[in-house]
């Protein structure tokens, strides 16, 4: 697909070219919306308004960086306001944790082996109940690095952030996390379980 | 490594391993109400709204002008006059008062 000759068409109103654009940058923008999507919106309603969004300010697209590095900051930030307005979630215990997720936390603390593969699925709900814990700018920062497997440079493009910024609060919110973890890991003890 | 970095570090490298839902293609609704948003914002149809916006603007503007000057032209106009402007000048200049 010739992505600029998309873009100066649909620009200029060409509704084939826009249904192009949309089909080429939907799965960029739905893994970035799964990623950042607060409690409260679908996921249908918040890819509706990132696309809605990036149409609008098509015009404000100067062609000097690739589409998808623009389309992917438009996308991180449209999610970013929709999860300021949610409210952070206050600590958890180990009742809150679903058996799936209490079986991550034994091994986690069994061992220093890595996790089975089998249980990434209860990883993947135990640390979005972890990053829930956080401020939105702090989860989506901690979701980029480590879920997503993006670099500092690549944060600094998608939220405008600077390094030392991404840095520091990554770090922060890191400490955050593992004393959650290390919380529910002594939760875990036998004196705990004996109770 | 502390153990509590190892153990975060563990999950989320699990985590990230997760399998995602697969999904390539926006569904057809989704599709749709995404264009016709983007069309009722088409910059050319903002351009043809605010251009009858404008049209309507200066028709109002000429029709309020043209009554303005046929009720001037019509009107009685002594209301209007000011005072004897010639008794104001000269009452101003006898209050100078020569230099030294």
């Amino acid at each position: 697909m010739d992505v600029p000759a998309a873009v100066r068409r649909a620009k200029r109103g060409d509704e084939e070219a826009a249904r192009a654009l949309l089909a080429h940058l939907y799965p960029l923008v739905l893994s970035v919306v799964r990623g950042h999507l607060p409690r409260r919106l679908s996921e249908e309603d918040l890819t509706q308004m990132v696309f809605t969004k990036i149409f609008t300010k098509l015009d404000q697209f100067s062609g000097t960086v690739p589409l998808e590095h623009w389309v992917s900051r438009v996308a991180v930030n449209t999610c970013l306001n929709a999860l300021q307005a949610e409210k952070i979630r206050p600590e958890f215990r180990w009742a809150d944790l679903t058996e799936e997720e209490e079986h991550v936390v034994k091994q986690l603390a069994s061992t220093q082996e890595e996790l089975d593969p089998d249980r990434s699925l209860g990883a993947r709900d135990l640390v979005e109940k972890l990053l829930e814990t956080l401020k939105p700018n702090d989860r989506m920062l901690l979701r980029l690095l480590h879920m997503e497997g993006r670099s500092v440079q690549e944060i600094r493009q998608a939220t405008g952030w600077n390094v030392s910024l991404i840095k520091v609060r990554a770090f922060r919110a890191r400490q955050k996390l593992k004393k959650q973890l290390q919380r529910l890991m002594k939760e875990n003890t036998p004196s705990h379980e004996a109770r | 490594m502390k153990p509590g970095d190892n153990a975060l570090d563990r999950l989320f490298r699990a985590a990230a391993n997760a399998p995602g839902q697969e999904s390539c293609r926006p569904s057809p609704a989704l599709q749709a109400q995404i264009l016709a948003t983007w069309q009722h914002r088409n910059p050319a149809e903002e351009f043809t709204v605010m251009l009858s916006l404008f049209r309507r603007a200066v028709a109002v503007a000429a029709a309020v002008a043209a009554i303005t000057v046929l009720l001037s032209l019509r009107g009685d106009d002594s209301h209007l006059q000011l005072p004897a402007m010639d008794s104001m000048v000269l009452d101003s200049v006898s209050e100078l008062t020569p230099l030294p």
